[in-house]
Protein backbone atom coordinates (compact mmCIF):
# COMPACT_ATOMS: atom_id res chain seq x y z
CA UNK A 1 0.00 0.00 0.00
CA UNK A 2 1.18 3.88 -1.02
CA UNK A 3 1.52 5.92 1.92
CA UNK A 4 1.51 9.99 1.01
CA UNK A 5 2.59 12.50 3.13
CA UNK A 6 2.21 16.02 2.45
CA UNK A 7 0.09 17.51 -0.61
CA UNK A 8 2.01 16.00 -4.05
CA UNK A 9 3.90 12.66 -3.07
CA UNK A 10 3.71 10.19 -4.48
CA UNK A 11 6.46 7.80 -3.37
CA UNK A 12 5.75 5.50 0.02
CA UNK A 13 7.44 7.27 2.88
CA UNK A 14 10.11 5.54 4.85
CA UNK A 15 10.79 6.24 8.24
CA UNK A 16 14.43 5.46 9.18
CA UNK A 17 17.26 7.04 11.60
CA UNK A 18 19.67 9.42 10.33
CA UNK A 19 22.41 8.30 8.99
CA UNK A 20 26.10 10.07 9.65
CA UNK A 21 25.78 12.08 7.21
CA UNK A 22 22.61 13.92 7.93
CA UNK A 23 23.00 13.89 11.55
CA UNK A 24 26.08 16.18 10.69
CA UNK A 25 24.41 18.70 8.38
CA UNK A 26 21.72 19.00 10.66
CA UNK A 27 24.14 19.85 13.81
CA UNK A 28 26.52 21.87 11.57
CA UNK A 29 22.87 24.15 10.06
CA UNK A 30 21.97 24.66 13.89
CA UNK A 31 25.08 25.68 14.82
CA UNK A 32 25.90 28.26 11.93
CA UNK A 33 22.10 29.11 11.90
CA UNK A 34 21.43 29.80 15.48
CA UNK A 35 24.64 29.35 17.19
CA UNK A 36 23.23 26.66 19.00
CA UNK A 37 24.10 22.18 19.62
CA UNK A 38 20.38 21.76 19.56
CA UNK A 39 20.69 18.47 17.83
CA UNK A 40 23.45 17.36 20.06
CA UNK A 41 21.27 18.66 22.83
CA UNK A 42 18.24 17.10 21.67
CA UNK A 43 20.36 14.10 21.43
CA UNK A 44 22.23 13.99 24.75
CA UNK A 45 20.08 15.79 26.87
CA UNK A 46 16.73 14.74 26.30
CA UNK A 47 15.28 11.21 25.58
CA UNK A 48 14.55 11.88 21.78
CA UNK A 49 15.67 10.69 18.51
CA UNK A 50 15.25 11.93 15.47
CA UNK A 51 13.89 10.27 12.49
CA UNK A 52 13.55 10.95 8.58
CA UNK A 53 10.35 10.53 6.73
CA UNK A 54 11.89 9.83 3.29
CA UNK A 55 9.60 9.46 0.10
CA UNK A 56 9.50 12.80 -2.36
CA UNK A 57 10.66 15.03 0.56
CA UNK A 58 12.99 14.17 3.78
CA UNK A 59 11.04 15.27 6.67
CA UNK A 60 12.66 15.18 9.95
CA UNK A 61 10.76 14.76 12.88
CA UNK A 62 11.44 14.56 16.86
CA UNK A 63 10.41 11.54 18.48
CA UNK A 64 10.44 10.54 21.90
CA UNK A 65 12.26 7.22 22.82
CA UNK A 66 9.18 5.24 23.95
CA UNK A 67 7.44 6.02 20.49
CA UNK A 68 10.21 5.09 18.78
CA UNK A 69 10.43 1.66 20.62
CA UNK A 70 6.42 1.96 19.26
CA UNK A 71 7.45 2.87 15.73
CA UNK A 72 9.83 0.00 15.80
CA UNK A 73 7.35 -2.62 17.02
CA UNK A 74 5.02 -1.66 14.12
CA UNK A 75 7.30 -0.13 11.55
CA UNK A 76 7.58 -3.72 9.87
CA UNK A 77 3.76 -3.89 9.18
CA UNK A 78 2.90 -0.26 8.85
CA UNK A 79 4.73 2.69 8.39
CA UNK A 80 3.19 5.70 9.80
CA UNK A 81 1.74 8.96 8.52
CA UNK A 82 3.94 11.06 10.54
CA UNK A 83 4.80 10.82 13.84
CA UNK A 84 6.27 12.63 17.05
CA UNK A 85 7.29 16.37 15.91
CA UNK A 86 7.72 18.06 12.82
CA UNK A 87 11.06 19.65 13.02
CA UNK A 88 12.01 20.53 9.35
CA UNK A 89 12.61 19.26 5.69
CA UNK A 90 15.98 18.67 4.42
CA UNK A 91 16.39 19.95 1.15
CA UNK A 92 19.24 20.52 -1.24
CA UNK A 93 22.31 21.27 1.10
CA UNK A 94 19.75 23.36 3.38
CA UNK A 95 17.18 22.82 6.07
CA UNK A 96 13.83 24.74 6.06
CA UNK A 97 12.69 24.89 9.83
CA UNK A 98 8.93 24.21 10.26
CA UNK A 99 6.78 25.85 12.53
CA UNK A 100 7.37 23.63 15.48
CA UNK A 101 10.66 23.52 14.63
CA UNK A 102 10.72 27.34 15.25
CA UNK A 103 8.72 26.86 18.58
CA UNK A 104 11.74 24.61 19.69
CA UNK A 105 14.55 26.64 18.87
CA UNK A 106 12.88 29.02 20.72
CA UNK A 107 12.72 27.74 23.94
CA UNK A 108 16.55 25.66 23.33
CA UNK A 109 18.48 28.24 21.74
CA UNK A 110 19.63 31.84 22.62
CA UNK A 111 20.60 33.55 19.64
CA UNK A 112 19.15 35.12 16.44
CA UNK A 113 15.90 35.79 17.51
CA UNK A 114 13.35 39.05 17.57
CA UNK A 115 10.70 39.76 19.63
CA UNK A 116 7.67 42.11 17.95
CA UNK A 117 4.67 44.27 19.45
CA UNK A 118 1.59 42.57 19.72
CA UNK A 119 0.62 44.21 16.78
CA UNK A 120 3.69 42.89 14.77
CA UNK A 121 2.59 39.80 16.24
CA UNK A 122 -0.91 40.08 14.44
CA UNK A 123 0.33 41.42 11.19
CA UNK A 124 3.54 38.76 10.82
CA UNK A 125 0.41 35.76 11.34
CA UNK A 126 -1.33 37.53 8.65
CA UNK A 127 1.20 36.73 6.33
CA UNK A 128 3.29 40.17 6.34
CA UNK A 129 6.98 40.67 6.41
CA UNK A 130 8.22 42.85 9.92
CA UNK A 131 8.56 46.63 10.16
CA UNK A 132 11.00 48.09 11.85
CA UNK A 133 8.64 49.43 14.35
CA UNK A 134 6.70 46.48 15.17
CA UNK A 135 10.40 45.17 16.75
CA UNK A 136 10.17 45.85 20.47
CA UNK A 137 13.80 43.44 21.33
CA UNK A 138 16.51 41.47 18.96
CA UNK A 139 19.72 39.43 19.40
CA UNK A 140 22.31 42.27 18.75
CA UNK A 141 24.23 39.74 17.08
CA UNK A 142 21.74 39.46 14.06
CA UNK A 143 23.31 40.53 10.71
CA UNK A 144 21.21 41.51 7.81
CA UNK A 145 20.94 37.97 5.93
CA UNK A 146 20.73 36.03 9.29
CA UNK A 147 17.43 33.77 9.37
CA UNK A 148 15.80 34.81 12.62
CA UNK A 149 12.73 32.98 14.95
CA UNK A 150 9.97 35.77 15.05
CA UNK A 151 8.75 35.50 18.98
CA UNK A 152 5.85 37.73 20.69
CA UNK A 153 6.81 39.29 24.02
CA UNK A 154 5.60 36.09 26.02
CA UNK A 155 8.54 34.28 23.95
CA UNK A 156 6.32 32.03 21.84
CA UNK A 157 7.76 31.28 18.26
CA UNK A 158 5.39 32.80 15.73
CA UNK A 159 7.33 31.56 12.75
CA UNK A 160 11.10 32.55 10.50
CA UNK A 161 12.27 34.91 9.05
CA UNK A 162 14.94 36.33 6.93
CA UNK A 163 16.90 39.51 8.20
CA UNK A 164 17.02 42.08 4.74
CA UNK A 165 18.06 45.22 6.50
CA UNK A 166 20.39 46.57 9.36
CA UNK A 167 18.14 46.68 12.31
CA UNK A 168 20.07 49.81 13.95
CA UNK A 169 19.82 52.40 11.30
CA UNK A 170 16.51 51.24 9.65
CA UNK A 171 13.49 53.94 10.21
CA UNK A 172 10.55 52.79 11.69
CA UNK A 173 8.23 51.74 8.19
CA UNK A 174 11.55 50.03 6.76
CA UNK A 175 10.88 46.10 6.32
CA UNK A 176 13.54 44.79 8.16
CA UNK A 177 12.90 41.07 7.79
CA UNK A 178 10.82 38.85 5.08
CA UNK A 179 8.36 37.07 6.12
CA UNK A 180 9.67 33.10 5.47
CA UNK A 181 7.03 31.22 7.68
CA UNK A 182 4.25 32.10 10.11
CA UNK A 183 2.06 30.29 12.01
CA UNK A 184 -0.84 31.61 9.94
CA UNK A 185 -0.17 29.07 8.05
CA UNK A 186 -2.24 26.59 10.04
CA UNK A 187 -5.07 28.48 9.06
CA UNK A 188 -4.76 29.59 5.79
CA UNK A 189 -2.90 25.49 5.17
CA UNK A 190 -3.11 23.49 7.67
CA UNK A 191 -7.07 22.08 6.88
CA UNK B 1 -44.25 2.78 26.41
CA UNK B 2 -47.28 1.75 24.65
CA UNK B 3 -48.36 3.85 21.39
CA UNK B 4 -51.35 3.20 19.22
CA UNK B 5 -49.36 2.81 16.08
CA UNK B 6 -51.81 4.52 13.97
CA UNK B 7 -51.24 7.93 16.36
CA UNK B 8 -47.91 7.27 16.38
CA UNK B 9 -47.55 7.13 12.63
CA UNK B 10 -49.98 9.70 12.21
CA UNK B 11 -48.47 11.97 15.28
CA UNK B 12 -44.15 11.87 13.97
CA UNK B 13 -45.89 12.77 10.27
CA UNK B 14 -47.51 15.54 12.14
CA UNK B 15 -44.30 16.52 14.10
CA UNK B 16 -41.86 15.80 11.12
CA UNK B 17 -43.27 18.03 8.79
CA UNK B 18 -43.48 20.67 11.76
CA UNK B 19 -39.59 20.50 12.67
CA UNK B 20 -38.33 19.30 9.10
CA UNK B 21 -37.42 15.78 10.01
CA UNK B 22 -38.04 12.19 7.98
CA UNK B 23 -40.68 10.93 9.51
CA UNK B 24 -38.90 7.36 10.39
CA UNK B 25 -36.80 9.42 12.97
CA UNK B 26 -39.65 11.11 15.00
CA UNK B 27 -41.50 7.60 15.00
CA UNK B 28 -37.95 6.08 16.67
CA UNK B 29 -37.79 9.39 19.31
CA UNK B 30 -41.86 8.45 20.30
CA UNK B 31 -40.68 5.03 20.34
CA UNK B 32 -37.79 5.63 22.62
CA UNK B 33 -38.74 8.58 24.54
CA UNK B 34 -41.98 9.19 24.57
CA UNK B 35 -44.26 12.45 23.03
CA UNK B 36 -43.70 15.12 25.87
CA UNK B 37 -39.95 13.59 25.88
CA UNK B 38 -39.12 13.84 22.43
CA UNK B 39 -40.60 17.46 21.96
CA UNK B 40 -38.71 18.90 24.11
CA UNK B 41 -35.71 17.10 22.28
CA UNK B 42 -36.73 18.52 18.70
CA UNK B 43 -37.19 22.23 20.54
CA UNK B 44 -33.72 21.33 21.76
CA UNK B 45 -32.36 20.53 18.62
CA UNK B 46 -33.59 24.05 17.20
CA UNK B 47 -31.86 26.16 19.65
CA UNK B 48 -28.38 24.97 18.55
CA UNK B 49 -25.21 24.62 20.42
CA UNK B 50 -22.11 26.82 21.35
CA UNK B 51 -18.97 25.40 20.17
CA UNK B 52 -16.76 24.79 23.14
CA UNK B 53 -13.23 25.69 23.34
CA UNK B 54 -10.11 23.30 25.15
CA UNK B 55 -7.47 24.76 26.35
CA UNK B 56 -4.15 23.25 25.57
CA UNK B 57 -2.67 23.05 29.22
CA UNK B 58 0.60 21.77 27.09
CA UNK B 59 1.02 25.23 26.13
CA UNK B 60 -1.18 27.53 28.00
CA UNK B 61 -2.77 28.38 31.47
CA UNK B 62 -6.89 28.45 31.14
CA UNK B 63 -7.28 31.40 33.32
CA UNK B 64 -4.77 33.28 30.94
CA UNK B 65 -6.69 32.01 27.94
CA UNK B 66 -9.91 33.13 29.21
CA UNK B 67 -8.51 36.61 30.12
CA UNK B 68 -6.59 36.88 26.86
CA UNK B 69 -9.66 35.85 24.36
CA UNK B 70 -11.94 37.84 26.88
CA UNK B 71 -9.49 40.72 26.25
CA UNK B 72 -10.13 40.20 22.39
CA UNK B 73 -14.38 40.57 22.90
CA UNK B 74 -14.78 36.89 23.38
CA UNK B 75 -17.43 36.02 25.36
CA UNK B 76 -16.66 32.41 27.09
CA UNK B 77 -18.52 30.55 30.42
CA UNK B 78 -16.42 27.96 32.11
CA UNK B 79 -18.12 24.41 30.93
CA UNK B 80 -19.51 22.36 33.43
CA UNK B 81 -17.46 19.26 32.38
CA UNK B 82 -14.20 20.58 32.61
CA UNK B 83 -12.37 23.62 34.22
CA UNK B 84 -9.96 23.79 31.36
CA UNK B 85 -13.00 24.15 28.37
CA UNK B 86 -15.20 27.45 27.91
CA UNK B 87 -18.42 27.27 26.34
CA UNK B 88 -18.04 30.10 23.52
CA UNK B 89 -21.04 32.41 24.09
CA UNK B 90 -20.42 34.71 21.34
CA UNK B 91 -17.07 35.60 19.39
CA UNK B 92 -17.11 38.88 16.94
CA UNK B 93 -14.92 37.11 14.38
CA UNK B 94 -13.77 33.46 13.54
CA UNK B 95 -11.45 32.34 16.63
CA UNK B 96 -9.33 30.74 14.47
CA UNK B 97 -8.00 33.60 13.41
CA UNK B 98 -6.65 35.13 16.64
CA UNK B 99 -2.76 34.26 17.41
CA UNK B 100 -4.19 32.46 20.96
CA UNK B 101 -5.38 29.76 18.44
CA UNK B 102 -2.60 29.82 15.79
CA UNK B 103 0.12 29.33 18.61
CA UNK B 104 -2.16 25.92 20.06
CA UNK B 105 -3.19 27.68 23.16
CA UNK B 106 -7.02 25.73 22.46
CA UNK B 107 -8.71 23.99 20.30
CA UNK B 108 -12.22 24.17 18.97
CA UNK B 109 -14.76 21.48 19.49
CA UNK B 110 -18.18 21.58 17.81
CA UNK B 111 -19.90 20.69 21.15
CA UNK B 112 -18.99 19.69 24.41
CA UNK B 113 -20.23 15.91 24.18
CA UNK B 114 -16.73 15.26 22.78
CA UNK B 115 -14.92 16.52 25.45
CA UNK B 116 -15.82 13.72 27.59
CA UNK B 117 -14.55 10.06 25.82
CA UNK B 118 -10.73 11.03 26.64
CA UNK B 119 -11.91 12.20 30.34
CA UNK B 120 -13.96 8.92 30.70
CA UNK B 121 -10.92 6.83 29.33
CA UNK B 122 -8.22 9.06 31.65
CA UNK B 123 -4.84 7.80 30.15
CA UNK B 124 -2.04 8.28 32.64
CA UNK B 125 1.35 9.66 31.30
CA UNK B 126 2.60 6.16 30.64
CA UNK B 127 0.52 4.44 28.94
CA UNK B 128 -0.03 2.84 25.22
CA UNK B 129 -3.44 4.29 24.15
CA UNK B 130 -5.23 3.32 20.61
CA UNK B 131 -7.21 6.01 19.27
CA UNK B 132 -9.64 4.21 16.59
CA UNK B 133 -11.01 6.97 14.69
CA UNK B 134 -8.29 9.96 15.06
CA UNK B 135 -9.19 12.25 12.92
CA UNK B 136 -9.37 15.24 12.79
CA UNK B 137 -7.42 14.90 15.78
CA UNK B 138 -10.00 17.00 19.13
CA UNK B 139 -9.87 13.66 20.93
CA UNK B 140 -5.86 12.84 19.94
CA UNK B 141 -5.23 15.66 21.49
CA UNK B 142 -6.71 15.96 24.23
CA UNK B 143 -5.72 12.47 25.53
CA UNK B 144 -1.99 13.86 24.57
CA UNK B 145 -2.76 16.30 27.10
CA UNK B 146 -4.18 14.34 29.60
CA UNK B 147 -0.83 12.48 29.23
CA UNK B 148 1.33 15.60 29.87
CA UNK B 149 2.70 14.77 26.31
CA UNK B 150 4.27 11.40 27.51
CA UNK B 151 3.68 7.66 26.90
CA UNK B 152 2.32 6.39 23.50
CA UNK B 153 -0.74 7.22 21.10
CA UNK B 154 -1.20 5.37 17.94
CA UNK B 155 -3.51 7.46 16.09
CA UNK B 156 -5.24 5.72 13.31
CA UNK B 157 -7.49 7.10 10.63
CA UNK B 158 -8.38 5.73 7.21
CA UNK B 159 -9.02 9.43 5.17
CA UNK B 160 -5.70 10.75 3.95
CA UNK B 161 -7.64 14.18 3.73
CA UNK B 162 -8.62 13.89 7.42
CA UNK B 163 -4.90 12.41 7.99
CA UNK B 164 -3.85 15.55 7.02
CA UNK B 165 -5.86 17.61 9.21
CA UNK B 166 -4.95 15.31 12.19
CA UNK B 167 -1.11 16.06 11.33
CA UNK B 168 -1.63 20.21 11.21
CA UNK B 169 -4.04 20.10 14.43
CA UNK B 170 -1.23 17.87 16.46
CA UNK B 171 1.46 19.98 15.16
CA UNK B 172 0.21 23.30 15.74
CA UNK B 173 -1.06 22.07 19.44
CA UNK B 174 2.63 20.80 19.98
CA UNK B 175 2.10 17.09 20.21
CA UNK B 176 4.83 14.79 20.23
CA UNK B 177 3.86 11.97 21.98
CA UNK B 178 1.97 10.32 18.88
CA UNK B 179 2.24 7.56 15.58
CA UNK B 180 -0.38 8.24 13.57
CA UNK B 181 -1.53 5.35 10.73
CA UNK B 182 -3.17 5.61 7.98
CA UNK B 183 -5.60 2.09 7.77
CA UNK B 184 -8.59 0.70 8.27
CA UNK B 185 -8.78 0.69 11.73
CA UNK B 186 -10.82 -2.46 11.40
CA UNK B 187 -7.38 -4.25 10.99
CA UNK B 188 -5.09 -2.39 13.76
CA UNK B 189 -4.93 -5.85 15.45
CA UNK B 190 -2.12 -6.71 12.89
CA UNK B 191 -0.25 -4.05 14.11
CA UNK B 192 0.31 -6.84 16.86
CA UNK B 193 0.01 -4.19 19.67
CA UNK B 194 -1.62 -4.64 23.28
CA UNK B 195 -3.26 -1.33 24.41
CA UNK B 196 -3.94 -0.55 28.60
CA UNK B 197 -6.35 2.60 27.10
CA UNK B 198 -8.09 2.34 23.89
CA UNK B 199 -10.98 5.00 22.72
CA UNK B 200 -13.21 4.40 19.88
CA UNK B 201 -14.88 7.25 19.00
CA UNK B 202 -16.73 5.30 16.43
CA UNK B 203 -18.20 7.30 13.11
CA UNK B 204 -21.66 7.24 13.70
CA UNK B 205 -25.33 8.44 11.30
CA UNK B 206 -24.76 11.28 13.70
CA UNK B 207 -27.91 11.10 14.79
CA UNK B 208 -27.01 13.68 17.81
CA UNK B 209 -25.18 16.40 15.84
CA UNK B 210 -28.89 17.52 14.98
CA UNK B 211 -28.61 21.08 17.07
CA UNK B 212 -24.97 21.66 15.40
CA UNK B 213 -25.82 20.36 11.93
CA UNK B 214 -29.55 20.44 10.66
CA UNK B 215 -28.98 19.04 7.16
CA UNK B 216 -29.05 15.67 9.41
CA UNK B 217 -32.96 16.07 10.06
CA UNK B 218 -33.10 14.44 6.43
CA UNK B 219 -29.77 13.02 5.19
CA UNK B 220 -29.79 9.63 7.15
CA UNK B 221 -31.84 6.73 6.43
CA UNK B 222 -32.27 3.77 8.35
CA UNK B 223 -30.46 1.85 6.20
CA UNK B 224 -27.64 4.51 7.06
CA UNK B 225 -28.31 3.24 10.82
CA UNK B 226 -27.78 -0.45 9.99
CA UNK B 227 -24.75 0.48 7.73
CA UNK B 228 -23.11 1.94 10.91
CA UNK B 229 -24.00 -0.10 13.69
CA UNK B 230 -22.29 -2.97 11.32
CA UNK B 231 -18.81 -1.08 11.16
CA UNK B 232 -19.28 -0.02 14.67
CA UNK B 233 -19.25 -3.92 15.34
CA UNK B 234 -16.23 -4.53 13.23
CA UNK B 235 -14.64 -1.64 14.54
CA UNK B 236 -15.06 -2.59 18.18
CA UNK B 237 -14.56 -6.24 17.93
CA UNK B 238 -11.02 -5.12 15.81
CA UNK B 239 -10.22 -2.32 19.14
CA UNK B 240 -11.03 -5.65 21.92
CA UNK B 241 -8.35 -7.45 19.85
CA UNK B 242 -5.28 -5.25 21.11
CA UNK B 243 -6.56 -4.51 24.56
CA UNK B 244 -4.58 -6.09 27.52
CA UNK B 245 -6.53 -8.36 29.84
CA UNK B 246 -7.37 -5.43 32.58
CA UNK B 247 -7.69 -2.44 29.43
CA UNK B 248 -10.20 -0.82 29.30
CA UNK B 249 -12.21 0.90 26.13
CA UNK B 250 -14.49 4.06 25.81
CA UNK B 251 -16.87 3.53 23.28
CA UNK B 252 -18.66 6.70 21.92
CA UNK B 253 -20.84 7.90 19.22
CA UNK B 254 -22.54 11.71 18.54
CA UNK B 255 -25.47 9.48 17.73
CA UNK B 256 -28.71 8.18 20.01
CA UNK B 257 -29.84 5.15 18.19
CA UNK B 258 -29.73 2.29 20.15
CA UNK B 259 -28.36 0.14 17.43
CA UNK B 260 -25.37 2.26 16.94
CA UNK B 261 -24.69 2.10 20.52
CA UNK B 262 -26.52 -0.35 23.19
CA UNK B 263 -27.13 -2.60 20.77
CA UNK B 264 -23.20 -2.71 19.62
CA UNK B 265 -22.15 -3.22 23.42
CA UNK B 266 -24.43 -6.05 24.04
CA UNK B 267 -23.13 -7.85 21.24
CA UNK B 268 -19.66 -7.55 22.21
CA UNK B 269 -20.87 -8.28 26.08
CA UNK B 270 -22.44 -11.74 24.36
CA UNK B 271 -18.61 -12.65 22.22
CA UNK B 272 -15.85 -11.44 24.98
CA UNK B 273 -15.03 -11.52 28.65
CA UNK B 274 -15.84 -7.48 29.10
CA UNK B 275 -17.73 -6.07 32.03
CA UNK B 276 -19.34 -2.50 31.31
CA UNK B 277 -17.76 -0.30 34.19
CA UNK B 278 -19.80 2.33 35.99
CA UNK B 279 -19.48 6.14 34.85
CA UNK B 280 -19.54 8.77 36.86
CA UNK B 281 -20.76 11.22 34.87
CA UNK B 282 -24.13 13.63 34.32
CA UNK B 283 -26.37 11.66 31.83
CA UNK B 284 -28.78 9.29 31.29
CA UNK B 285 -27.88 5.86 32.07
CA UNK B 286 -27.61 3.47 28.59
CA UNK B 287 -30.97 1.22 27.78
CA UNK B 288 -31.27 -1.80 28.89
CA UNK B 289 -34.66 -2.80 26.84
CA UNK B 290 -35.03 -0.86 22.59
CA UNK B 291 -37.43 -1.14 20.38
CA UNK B 292 -38.47 -4.99 22.14
CA UNK B 293 -34.96 -6.22 22.69
CA UNK B 294 -33.86 -7.00 26.22
CA UNK B 295 -30.23 -5.85 26.55
CA UNK B 296 -27.89 -6.65 28.93
CA UNK B 297 -28.44 -4.90 32.35
CA UNK B 298 -25.03 -3.63 32.96
CA UNK B 299 -25.74 -1.20 29.71
CA UNK B 300 -27.23 0.65 32.58
CA UNK B 301 -24.01 2.25 33.65
CA UNK B 302 -23.39 3.69 29.85
CA UNK B 303 -24.11 7.24 29.83
CA UNK B 304 -26.76 8.90 27.13
CA UNK B 305 -26.47 12.82 26.77
CA UNK B 306 -29.45 14.77 24.83
CA UNK B 307 -29.23 17.92 24.21
CA UNK B 308 -32.58 19.17 25.77
CA UNK B 309 -31.65 17.44 29.14
CA UNK B 310 -27.70 17.93 29.62
CA UNK B 311 -27.39 20.88 26.62
CA UNK B 312 -24.98 18.55 24.43
CA UNK B 313 -24.89 17.21 21.44
CA UNK B 314 -26.89 13.95 21.61
CA UNK B 315 -24.30 11.65 22.70
CA UNK B 316 -23.78 7.84 24.08
CA UNK B 317 -20.41 6.68 26.00
CA UNK B 318 -19.32 3.44 27.38
CA UNK B 319 -16.20 2.03 29.08
CA UNK B 320 -15.51 -1.58 28.82
CA UNK B 321 -12.90 -3.38 30.81
CA UNK B 322 -11.48 -6.89 28.81
CA UNK B 323 -11.47 -9.54 32.63
CA UNK B 324 -9.59 -11.92 30.88
CA UNK B 325 -6.76 -12.21 28.15
CA UNK B 326 -8.42 -13.21 24.85
CA UNK B 327 -6.62 -15.20 21.90
CA UNK B 328 -6.29 -13.41 18.77
CA UNK B 329 -7.43 -15.27 15.56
Amino acid sequence: MQIEIGGKDTRPIVFRLLNEGEMEFLKKWFKRTFNCDLVKNILEGSKKQLLVGEGERKEIFLVPKNVFSVFKQISSVRMPFFLGLFLGELTKGDFKLSLEGAYVVAKKCKKKWIIVSDKGEILFLYGRDIMRGSIIKWDPSIRKGDRVVIMNRGGEALGVGRVVKGLKKAKNTDIVVKNLIDRGWYLRKGG
Amino acid sequence: MRMNRNYLSEKANELAKKYGYLPYIIERYLLLFGERETLSLLEANERGLNPVIRCNTLRADPSDLYNSLSARGVRLRVSKWVDYAFEVLNAPFSLASTPEYLLGHFYIHRGPATLLPPIVLMPEPGDVVIDMAAAPGGKTSHLAQIMKNKGVIIAIDIDKRRMKSLRSNLSRLGIENVIAIRMDARRVYELGLKANKILLDAPCSGEGLIPIDKSRKKSRTLEDIKYCSKLQEELLRSAIKCLEEGGEIVYSTCSIAPEENEFVIDKMLKEFPLKVVRIDLDGDPGFTEAFGMKLDKSLRHARRLYPHKHLTEGFFICKLRLEERIRVR
